[in-house]
């Protein structure tokens, strides 16, 4: 064989080769999968992973206490049901006789006791914060978990859902768990390569595997928003988070765009510790200052929502009554800006990187004359929850239980409100009121949207947008059901 | 003669891999950044940002902390990532495994294209072939790799389904569905090289043909063949390895862009997903083992150029 047609040969069966393989990933799958781009999780130990959207992932491996329905209440998971006692500071949760994890421990009460004791000590927790309601917990029986409280608090069939009461086995160690989680959830990881990809397999213990349609999930690191679509109309996907920008797109590919609801707000945090905003005149500039409209216009492209308080409207929690409380007026902002002798304010507007959001604040505010420089500090989150900045922004994928967010974004130590320890004068007897109020009371609406009435007294935020969560998915998967912020996996499947 | 190289090359790696991790080693220290707030989220307050630190060693002097992170990596231990405790090592490993495969393509591709465009290009020079050749590579110089890469993607996953749009699967797997994952990102990386080894070559190749001794080998009667092969390649050839050798660095640096288009798990995009995060030890890892990469292959590239044209291993 001469050099040359050594050459060809080797093309030829490069060529032959590549077609072999064409379509190769669009290859019909021998098991119902899902295949989900994403960010993958840091962590799978729930009490290390914590706040952020995490923990819509880790409801893959993870059964939680209670799940919400699609008005947002409060349903059984795990817990078959719960009890309060009369003065309201002690709630017991009955567990489902005969839960196991997936490593076949029993899911008993001591398990649940020992979770929600780590989740309130361990050095890491991302989850304390949100604990400080509950003085103890402990196990009566198999079944019975008495969680006692430090206050009268109906929010905690809310606040132990899927972000915060993820039950792990108590069997695994901690750090392990964080590699490869032990859950109870609906999937059992089987292989996890961080930054890569996991592979999960479903899980024939969960307490409702029988409604569980997907054998196999597989979680891909997502590609640039560029090229998310065509991954899901090449079938190398079937679902994905997906940027207002590439909505359109997906839509012309004959894709489904999944809007789910959430609870998420982004706001403007203030400081009113630090100049210029420690005259109330500079900050009231900033309300009228500020045209909402805009930011659902550019950056969620049409798609969110304008909002005044840190909830979308129509919630629960909004209140109706404070709607458009400071409006957009420039007119009034820059009188209020001359009356405090604040015409030439500068601020500096520090971000941990480069949003359109930030620009749309530099613009609305240099249009009253307060002058904003944009730093971008990889290091933000030191300063922002030192409470050392001026002016920031911040963005929450809120909580199922509204008393919470109320409390992060206005109590005195609330990890959003910047200006701590300040906090509006009624709040705390109107928050408290909201916690001390049954959910299934008549009372229970107003006293919410009181709290969040009182709580928008306060200087420190100024709420401009809210944005559904986003998804695409390959019409080859079921409609995923509209609760906000979470993902269910039960009844959901998939077309090979 | 390939001992003094390699001798050569030792000699400037030892100093420039010392600095090189000092300097950003020293930048942690001097942004600042800690593990804490990829920890912690919104429970961080200053007590417990300061006893993760603790935990992490980052109270202790700069030197201590440097010398055991080095010594570690003498050990070929880079730590454990801030963001989520895996071994940097090992996912730096998985991740050059992706990487190269795609730049090892990209490189192949690259050559094979370079060298025979180049050589059309000489051989035909002053011709139409030679200007549309010239033409096209100045074109595809300046076209960049993500604009390209979705480009192929819109055009051979989408609209023709001869290539998946993203992912990567490992060649131990399936051989075949390996070749079709790496396909598209190496080209849309090959580009730059393809166009750039051409250029030079032809530019060396026509130098050659205008030398003398290419003149006496004509009135000597030599067949073009011959002199193609012995006088003009050999000593034409030689810009065209030194912009290959530049080029590697160039395509480990464009896999950022081509793994984050295609979805692929590599090195490139490991690199940027740790650098926005601020998890400083990956990106300690990451320059660790770029700097060890592309030595090797300049060494690489410098011994087949002493081969080749043996003039360049006399510094002349």
């Amino acid at each position: 064989m001469s050099a040359r047609t050594r050459v060809a040969a080797a093309l030829g069966s490069l060529l032959l080769a590549l077609s072999g393989c064409a379509g190769g990933a669009a290859a019909a799958d021998a098991v119902p999968t899902l295949r989900w781009a994403v960010t993958l999780p840091a962590h799978w130990d729930p009490v290390v992973s914590g706040s952020g959207a995490q923990f819509r992932i880790l409801s893959l491996a993870y059964a939680s206490l209670t799940e919400i329905d699609e008005k947002g209440a409060a349903v059984p998971s795990l817990a078959e049901s719960w009890t309060y006692n009369d003065a309201g500071d002690q709630v017991t949760f009955h567990l489902r006789p005969g839960l196991e994890f997936s490593d076949g421990t029993p899911l008993n009460a001591d398990a649940v006791r020992a979770y929600l004791t780590r989740a309130k000590t361990q050095k890491d927790s991302a989850l304390f914060g949100d604990l400080t309601s509950i003085e103890r917990v402990s196990a009566r029986g198999d079944l019975d978990v008495v969680v006692d409280l430090t206050q009268v608090d109906y929010q905690i069939p809310l606040l132990l859902g899927e972000r915060v009461a993820q039950i792990s086995s108590p069997a695994v160690d901690p750090a392990a768990l964080d590699r490869s989680p032990v859950g109870a959830g609906p999937f059992t990881v089987v292989e996890n390569v961080p930054g890569s990809h996991v592979y999960l397999t479903k899980n024939p213990r969960y307490w409702d595997a029988a409604n569980i349609h997907i054998e196999r999930v597989e979680l891909l690191a997502e590609p640039d928003p560029a090229t998310v679509v065509s991954g899901l109309q090449t079938g190398v996907y079937d679902l994905a988070n997906v940027a207002p920008a590439q909505v359109k797109a997906a839509e012309a590919a004959k894709l489904d765009v999944v809007v789910q609801p959430g609870y998420n707000a982004s706001n403007i945090s203030i400081n009113v510790n630090k100049a210029p905003f420690d005259d109330p005149r500079v900050v009231d500039a900033v309300r009228h200052a500020i045209n909402r409209q805009e930011f659902v216009d550019k950056v969620t492209f049409g798609l969110g929502k304008v909002t005044d308080q840190p909830f979308p409207p129509g919630y629960i929690a909004y209140d109706d009554a404070s709607a458009n409380a400071y409006p957009y007026d420039p007119a009034r902002a820059k009188a209020l800006l001359a009356e405090a002798g604040a015409a030439d304010a500068a601020v500096d507007l520090v971000v941990p990187a480069q949003s359109t959001a930030a620009e749309i604040v530099q613009a609305q505010l240099g249009a009253v004359g307060i002058t904003v420089t944009i730093k971008v500090d990889p290091n933000w989150a030191t300063p922002f929850f030192a409470k050392d900045l001026a002016l920031s922004l911040y963005g929450t994928t809120g909580r199922e239980s509204p008393v919470q967010t109320l409390t992060a974004h206005f109590g005195p130590n609330g990890p959003l409100n910047l200006s701590t320890p300040y906090e509006p004068p009624g709040f705390p007897a109107a928050v408290a009121t909201a916690r001390q109020t049954p959910l299934d009371s008549p009372d229970y609406q107003r006293n919410l949207r009181a709290a969040t009435r009182a709580g928008l007294e306060s200087r420190a935020l100024v709420f401009t947008y809210s944005q559904p969560n986003l998804f695409v998915k390959s019409p080859r998967v079921s409609g995923l059901a509209p609760i906000p912020g979470q993902i269910h996996w039960t009844g959901l499947t998939v077309t090979p | 003669m390939i001992l003094r190289i390699l001798l050569r090359s030792v000699a400037v790696f030892v100093p420039v891999f010392l600095v090189a991790t000092f300097v950003t080693f020293a930048l942690r220290a001097l942004s600042g950044l800690t593990p804490a707030h990829l920890q912690l989220g919104e429970s961080a307050t200053p007590e417990t940002v300061a006893a993760i630190e603790r935990e992490w060693g980052l109270d202790r002097p700069f030197l201590t902390q440097y010398g055991d992170w080095f010594a570690g990596v003498l050990r070929g231990d880079l730590g454990v990532s801030w963001y989520n405790g895996a071994d940097i090592a090992g996912l730096l490993f998985e991740g050059a495994i992706v990487s190269l495969s795609v730049a090892g393509l990209a490189l192949v591709i690259g050559v094979v294209l370079g060298f025979g465009l180049g050589v059309l290009a000489a051989v035909r020079r002053t011709t139409w072939v030679d200007r549309a050749i010239t033409g096209a590579m100045t074109a595809v110089s300046v076209m960049p790799s993500f604009v390209v890469g979705i480009a192929l993607v819109a055009v051979f996953a989408v609209g023709l389904g001869w290539f998946p749009s993203a992912g990567y699967v490992p060649a131990d797997r399936d051989l075949g569905l390996w070749l079709a994952h790496i396909t598209l990102p190496a080209v849309a990386l090959s580009l730059d090289t393809v166009a750039d080894v051409a250029r030079q070559l032809r530019a060396g190749l026509v130098a050659a043909y205008r030398e003398n001794y290419v003149t006496g080998a004509i009135v000597r009667g030599l067949g073009p063949r011959r002199i193609f092969f012995r006088h003009v390649l050999r000593n034409g050839m030689g810009p065209a390895l030194t912009v290959l050798g530049l080029k590697f660095p160039a395509l480990l640096g464009g896999a950022v862009v081509t793994e984050s288009i295609f979805g692929m798990a590599g090195f490139g995009k490991f690199a940027a997903d740790s650098a926005q995060r601020g998890d400083v030890p990956a990106v300690q890892g990451v320059l660790v083992v770029s700097v060890v990469l592309v030595v090797v292959f300049n060494l690489l590239v410098n011994v087949i150029l002493a081969r080749v044209t043996p003039a360049s291993a006399r510094g002349v």
